[in-house]
């Protein structure tokens, strides 16, 4: 199972999404950590390069159900809607709801790191 | 000595307590003095953190906080403005006036501060971690335009944090701390009043550090900016005048307290130590702090209650500056309500209750003498292990700053769940079913998505207009960040003629970029 993760936007926090790396690491998991300042299509681009089968995005500070809204219809575009796509972060009910709809799952900040993992990993959980 | 008794009780309540057991460590004597001789109320500066949307949203939100009572302005900028990226940048997409104002030419800085009286502000002020000689440009401006050069400026300035604990590092950390250092040089040379450097804690123990190992990479990066003003020329003692430190503690209200305190200590010792500076001749630390407790989405308001305790505690500790979180921060930028009642929450409970009627009003107790100690000691011993292994910019650089922060989250976590560490409304008490109680009026902004569509147009609009006015100032930009000269005034020329913070940013990597290996400081 490979997942790809990393900070959408420009939210440079990157403790939690370093923990989760290591949690999905201790799970079983093959990483790929983009790091900060990503752009929706910086994840398409990934994926496609590592063959990989979940994405993780994290934003604390705004923008997070756009750009995520928008990784999902680049992916859908590219015929990858069946990549399962999680989102860390602070949003409003309204894009918290948006994003649901669009099969994205998401977490606030106070979740386990274990519901995360679960959520990314999904089956294929060891 | 001077007292009051403006309580039911009719007692004496005097502006010190002296007796047994209190620290009578030459710093807190100086500070002690220094502060009694100005008088009470003995309460910290009200400040807010503030701004959001564009610049005119913000001079409105401005507008009302100086009519509630506000003394001093921090501008909370958003993220591309603190990343040196115009709003029309790819990557600055949905994040346009979101964490903060946009605020990336000198026209935005003018009409931020437009609906504000700038002279009766005690300090004005922004973040600018990696661009800190623009942000101190647009301060410096703002305040020479409006004829408030008495005003003192408090910059953030503290790059060294951001590479670990706040992720808003731009060039390396030794081209970083060159920028803030600029701009310390340039205050104490120009001798503007304020602090140009705001050393931080508070970032590391929310990052998982907690407050004493946040302490002890605080003050390693401190002496970081202190060793290189010192080898810049500078005096040590007007160089330690112009660096402020922000400490902050979330968990415990007598630790918080003694937070404060500890760090006068911990810091004039160091000064003593490096730079020969005598703590009975030398200037009172300036302290500044940001009122949080452990703010719970779940019940928004009752996050006033957690950040009036920690008010009360900072005023104790000896704070001189202090924000307070507003109740929706854990969800979203605060709205009007909830920054208006974070002011009234710093001014009532710094203020009332006799809060503020005694210096120190802590000293003396046996635990709370007892917890000092402890801080200091083990503050000063984490801040050696860090001095052993090189020190604050190597300790970036190998990775040993990150791994005091990753360990410390997950305890925290781990108590909330477990219930250890008490959580009303979340692991105690929890009502589910009656959250709607204290949903208070936050909401989000529904009108940041069209400010964000105009501010990027107005930007793409600013550089055309001005690409020829801007040519030459921004060459000069780049020759300056290329050959190791301070950049400040070239910075403010090119804002002046008006670059956009992109443009300058873009000039002065171009610079850097110039320089084999980037070293352009001893």
């Amino acid at each position: 199972m490979k997942v790809i993760i990393g900070k959408i936007g420009l939210d440079g926090h990157d403790v939690g999404i370093r923990l989760l790396a290591r949690e999905l690491r201790d799970a079983g998991a093959e990483v790929v950590y983009l790091g900060k300042r990503n752009a929706p299509e910086d994840f398409v681009a990934a994926i496609e390069q590592e063959d990989a089968q979940a994405i993780g995005v994290g934003s604390l500070t705004g923008g997070l159900a756009e750009l995520t809204v928008e990784l999902v219809e680049l992916l859908s575009a590219k015929g990858l809607g069946d990549i399962r796509v999680v989102a860390g972060g602070i949003v409003e009910p309204e894009d918290e709801r948006i994003m649901k709809s669009m099969g994205v799952s998401f977490f606030g900040p106070d979740s386990a790191l274990s519901d995360v993992v679960q959520a990314l990993l999904g089956e294929g959980l060891q | 000595m001077s007292r009051t008794h403006v309580n039911d009780a009719a007692i004496e309540i005097s502006d010190l307590y002296v007796g047994a057991g209190a620290s009578e460590h030459p710093a807190l004597r100086r500070w002690r003095e220094a502060r009694l001789a100005r008088g009470g109320p003995f309460r910290p500066d009200f400040k807010m953190y503030t701004g959001h949307g564009s610049p005119q949203m913000t001079a409105d939100r401005l507008h009302l906080l100086q009519t509630l009572g506000v003394e001093s302005i921090l501008l909370a900028w958003d993220l591309p403005s603190q990343l040196g990226l115009d709003p029309d940048h790819r990557l600055a997409r949905s994040q346009v006036g979101r964490a903060g104002v946009s605020c990336s030419s000198l026209d935005d800085m003018r009409t931020i501060c437009s609906q504000i009286d700038l002279k009766q502000l005690r300090s004005l002020g922004t973040l600018a971690n990696s661009l800190g000689p623009i942000g101190f440009a647009f301060v410096i401006e703002a305040l020479r335009e409006a004829g408030a050069e008495s005003t003192a400026i408090y910059m953030q300035n503290d790059p060294l944090k951001e590479f670990t604990a706040r992720g808003t590092e731009i060039f390396d950390p030794v081209n970083a701390l060159r920028l803030a250092c600029d701009v310390a040089e340039y205050a104490v040379r120009h001798e503007i009043p304020g602090h140009a450097i705001t050393v931080c804690s508070n970032h590391y123990d929310i990052a998982g550090a907690g407050p004493v190992g946040g302490l002890a990479l605080a003050l390693a990066n401190g002496i970081a900016y202190m060793d290189d003003l010192v080898a810049r020329g500078l005096d040590p003692g007007a160089a330690a005048k112009t660096i402020s430190l922000f400490v902050n503690e979330r968990s415990d209200f007598f630790i918080t307290a003694a937070l404060f305190r500890s760090t006068r200590v911990l810091w004039s010792d160091l000064l003593a130590e490096c730079y020969g500076l005598d703590p009975a001749q030398s200037d009172p630390l300036h302290l500044m702090g940001y009122a949080h407790g452990l703010e719970a989405p779940e019940e928004p308001l009752v996050n006033v209650a957690r950040v009036a305790v920690s008010v009360a505690a900072a005023t104790f500790g000896g704070a001189d500056t202090l924000c307070a979180a507003a109740y929706d921060e854990a969800l979203r930028v605060p709205s009007d309500d909830a920054a208006a009642l974070a002011l009234r929450t710093i001014q009532v409970a710094s203020s009332e209750h006799g809060v503020s009627d005694t210096l120190d009003p802590l000293s003396g107790g046996f635990k709370y003498e007892s917890l000092c100690d402890e801080i200091v000691t083990e503050a000063r011993r984490e801040f050696d292990e860090i001095q052993s292994r090189g020190g604050a910019i190597t300790c970036i650089e190998n990775g040993y700053a990150l791994s005091l922060l990753s360990a410390g989250q997950q305890h925290r976590h781990e108590q909330l769940k477990s219930g250890n560490r008490l959580w009303v409304g979340v692991n105690q008490y929890s009502s589910p079913d009656q959250r709607h109680l204290f949903s208070g009026q936050s909401q989000g902004d529904t009108r940041l998505r069209e400010a964000e569509v105009e501010l990027a147009n107005a930007a793409r609009e600013r550089k055309r207009t001005n690409q020829v006015a801007t040519e030459v100032p921004l060459r000069e930009v780049e020759k300056l960040a290329e050959n190791g000269e301070n950049m400040v005034e070239s910075v403010i020329v090119a804002l002046r003629a008006g670059a956009t913070t992109e443009q300058v940013m873009s000039a002065t990597r171009r610079g850097f970029e110039s320089v084999t290996g980037a070293k352009t400081r001893a």
